[in-house]
């Protein structure tokens, strides 16, 4: 079942909307999702304030599709802590899309903002357009950001991404900012575009992988050139990534070679970055 | 401020000899009396409930440096924990670094109504109170660093106890400082060198006085001063595994010293539980639990608390630098070390006690088998050593653990398998009551630290009580949850006569007050000891004498503690 949020104005200040699950809507009444809090500044107001609602409500969030039509990208917090069901926007998105989700789907037609997915442990974020800064990474001071789930993006990624990783896994078509996979602890990266510098600095190992498959701007010294092969795993992670998540761009690569390099050195860590010889 | 009734509650009150009676308290003008105006007062039905005096914790770092540093430096913790502003309360966060109003209210919740601050260096001393100040409802004090202190290393090399006498009452009253504090004596000042002690024995570098000597010279002194605490000693080696002969070995050094009047003990061995490690490293770990108990169990001259570990993840800090050290390298986690000029040190790392990891399961079941193998609770107070072993919030649990053998059971199945091999906890059958309950967590604490008028019900005594809502006649160790639920939300608070939580929701927010030791010596001591002070602050010390000692302006609400040398005057 699905239900319809028409943005009304497009506010002035954020708005944080963390109400915005399939978790929070199942099993209420129309009006009454109408009357949830949100917070804009020192302010509590209601949803309404901002959002034309219509359509049903299921009783389980899993079977919740929440759609909103048109741009919500001052609305923060879409998708916070969801476990199920499914969200559409046909806009941008703010801050905090999907932070600390665990299930469900989230799908994003234009750009996100920075902090999408951050410590996210299972689900599916898909962003069509570009995302801003740390995508799927920790919040400060955390020592574990992402642990499951999979973020997707379609266009650029901004600096900082995936770092604290712990598992998951984020797969960026277009470029990434500076320090991707930072402090990276398990999981997996694929950028399709061109890396920035300072990729998976401080990364500890855990089986965690960064795939550049258009080189890195500059490796940091302290990984260290291993060899050029074709590992076997890579095309299985190239063919989920092509048949399961729909990812054209991978077939390009099947019969690739790749350059393994393993560090960060500087703090004893065993990840892999693995770069695309083309 | 209306008088209050108590009744139809079953009353523990230990130091008074009162095991689940039922009889009415009442308190009138914050105080407990024998009998109010009964057409005045405010009667609270407390049927089917247990009624204890308010809760007394002695060893909990909530206030100064050391806990602000582990604020800023884990603003993940934060989030664990947050409670929004109510017309009555303040907004807090917080969880192993609790905010200072969030500290207060929480405390209260769980029908505590005394916690002390167990390491305040005395440069520090200032903004220990500052955040004591911002603590609400609860009664507070906090004790002085001494063991690495310049002046004490300085008169303990030069055996002028005299001397050393002087100074301690001057810190004291400097820092209004409650009781003396030894943290990892002569470790610490090594620390300032990038090394550590390894035992008694071993030499402080440029003073050439031992462990042992700082020790058993701040003892006697602590007892010839007879200071309401005994000395309250953090023992060398803390978390090296083997350490419980260290710990021993410095209970007996300390055996031969003659107590102050009216008492037995000269040593508080804090946190019990890091110290009592047995097996030559990590991987050979094993309980040196029963060791310990067995010591303790034969001496009266000793107490200890016990430091017991929650799984969770927390934030570890204490005046150990070295030992701080060795847990950011073994750990790998951040770390902030401090150093305060001539008098102590101090560190700060996270922490994660995971039920899988071999270790962590040991030391949570020595936590509980020291205080189960202790024939006398009497010798036990009940910490966490917040937030080291886990955070307050979770004293609960411990109960539960303490009171149920099904409750360890239930915890241990869960816990690595080393926790049955290696200790003896799978063994041991004893169950405390609630009056033990109320023992290691109000009567026995007070009792250790001199606090006349706290942890009892008798008249005279402040009218701090706590009823919690359990009933005792048919309450049974499998129904472990029911009493850990009764004391995470007290029914009631009670601090000064007014009634300051309701089933777990603050009702009142008033100031409580901070306890310190004003000790007089001789004359001509004090005047040696002031010319001295003054050289040596002119020559070394970065802030001048007269603006070191904490104004009375520091303290809005206090209760000093007056004594005269080897007599106790209050």
């Amino acid at each position: 079942m699905e239900v319809f949020l028409k943005p009304k104005v497009k506010p002035l200040i954020p708005v944080e909307a963390e109400v915005l699950t399939p978790d929070r809507f199942a099993g209420m009444k129309l009006s009454e999702i109408e009357g949830l809090p949100v917070y804009v500044g020192n302010r509590v107001e209601k949803l309404s304030d901002y959002f034309e609602l219509e359509g049903s409500i299921s009783e389980k969030p899993a079977d919740q599709q929440i759609t909103i039509l048109g741009d919500a990208s001052r609305i923060k917090y879409i998708g916070y802590g969801m476990t199920a069901g499914r969200i559409l926007v046909e806009g941008g998105a703010g801050m905090h899309l999907g932070s600390h989700m665990s299930g469900g789907e989230i799908v994003v037609k234009g750009n996100a903002s920075d902090w999408a997915g951050a410590e996210m442990s299972g689900g599916l974020i898909s962003i069509l357009g570009n995302t801003g800064d740390l995508l799927g990474s920790a919040y400060r001071g955390s020592r574990e950001g992402m642990t499951g789930g999979c973020i997707i993006v379609k266009g650029n990624a901004g600096i900082e991404s995936g770092i604290f990783m712990r598992r998951g896994t984020i797969v960026v078509e277009g470029e990434i900012g500076s320090f991707a996979g930072a402090h990276m602890n398990g999981g997996a990266i694929f950028i399709f575009g061109k890396a920035s510098r300072g990729v998976g600095a401080e990364m500890r190992g855990n089986g965690s992988m960064i795939v550049c498959f258009k080189g890195v701007d500059s490796l940091l010294p302290t990984f260290i050139y291993n060899t050029i092969y074709k590992p076997n795993f890579m095309r299985i992670y190239l063919k989920f990534l092509f048949n399961t998540l729909k990812i054209d761009k991978a077939g390009e690569y099947f019969e690739t070679p790749f350059k393994r390099y393993v560090g960060d050195a500087a703090v004893g860590g065993d990840g892999e970055i693995f770069i695309a010889e083309t | 401020m209306a008088d209050l009734i108590i009744k139809n509650g079953y009353v523990y009150d230990p130091l008074n000899g009162v095991d689940g009676e039922k009889y009415e308290i009442h308190i009138s003008k914050g105080k407990i009396v024998d009998e109010v105006d009964r057409r005045d007062a405010k009667i609270i039905d407390a049927s089917n409930m247990v009624v204890m005096p308010g809760g007394v914790d002695l060893h909990s770092h909530i206030a100064g440096s050391k806990i602000n540093i582990g604020r800023a430096m884990r603003p993940e913790d934060h989030r664990k924990d947050v409670m929004p502003r109510t017309s009555l309360t303040r907004a807090g966060v917080g969880y192993s670094c609790p905010s200072t109003f969030f500290t207060g209210y929480r405390y209260a919740q769980m029908g505590y109504t005394t916690v002390f601050e167990p390491a305040m260096p005395p440069l520090s001393a200032r903004h220990v109170h500052e955040e004591l100040n911002d603590i609400p409802i609860i009664d507070k004090g906090a004790f002085t660093l001494m063991g690495n202190n310049y002046f004490v290393l300085k008169y303990v090399k030069s055996k002028d106890l005299n001397m050393l006498k002087g100074f301690m009452a001057w810190l004291l009253k400097a820092t209004r400082g409650y009781a003396v504090k030894i943290v990892n004596p002569g470790g610490v000042e090594n620390w300032k060198w990038g090394k550590n002690v390894g035992g008694l024995d071993d030499l402080v570098y440029n003073f050439e006085v031992t462990p042992r000597e700082i020790i058993t010279s701040l003892a006697k002194v602590n007892e010839e001063l007879g200071l309401p605490h005994t000395i309250h000693l953090h023992c060398n080696n803390l978390g090296v595994p083997g350490n419980w002969e260290t710990t021993i070995e410095s209970i007996k050094s300390v055996e031969s010293i003659k107590p102050s009047e009216g008492r037995t003990r000269v040593v508080h061995v804090v946190h019990c539980q890091f110290n009592a490690l047995d097996g030559e490293n990590w991987v050979k770990l094993k309980s040196g639990a029963c060791k310990i108990a067995k010591y303790v169990n034969e001496h009266n001259h000793v107490t200890i608390d016990l430091g017991q570990v929650i799984f969770t993840d927390t934030t570890t800090m204490t005046g150990d630098g070295p030992w701080q050290f060795r847990l950011h390298n073994l750990t790998g986690n951040k770390w902030v070390n401090s150093d305060v000029e001539m008098e102590a040190g101090a560190g700060v790392v996270p922490y994660t006690f995971r039920k899988e990891n071999p270790a962590n399961a040991i030391q949570w079941a020595i936590g509980l088998e020291l205080a189960l193998m202790v024939h006398d609770p009497w010798k036990i107070s009940m910490t966490t050593d917040h937030p080291n072993g886990g955070p307050f919030l979770y004293y609960p649990k411990v109960i539960s653990w303490l009171m149920s053998r099904k409750a360890r059971t239930d915890t241990m199945l869960e816990l690595n398998r080393s926790c049955i091999k290696k200790t003896g906890l799978a063994g041991i059958y004893r169950e405390y009551d609630f009056n033990e309950i109320a023992i290691i967590t109000r009567a026995a604490p007070s009792m250790l630290l001199g606090l006349k008028n706290k942890g009892h019900l008798g008249v005279g005594a402040d009218g701090d009580v706590s009823i919690f809502n359990v009933n005792p006649t048919d309450w049974k160790p499998s129904m472990y949850r029911d009493v850990e639920n009764a004391f995470s939300r007290a029914a009631f608070t009670i601090k000064k006569g007014e009634i300051v939580t309701k089933n777990g929701e603050i009702a009142a927010n008033p100031l409580g007050k901070t306890f310190w030791v004003d000790a007089k010596v001789s004359e001509k001591i004090e005047s040696d000891v002031l010319e001295d002070l003054r050289s040596e602050f002119k020559r070394i010390y970065t802030v001048s004498l007269n603006n070191y000692p904490v104004q009375d302006a520091y303290l809005p609400l206090s209760e000093s503690v007056e004594i005269q040398t080897g007599r106790c005057l209050s």
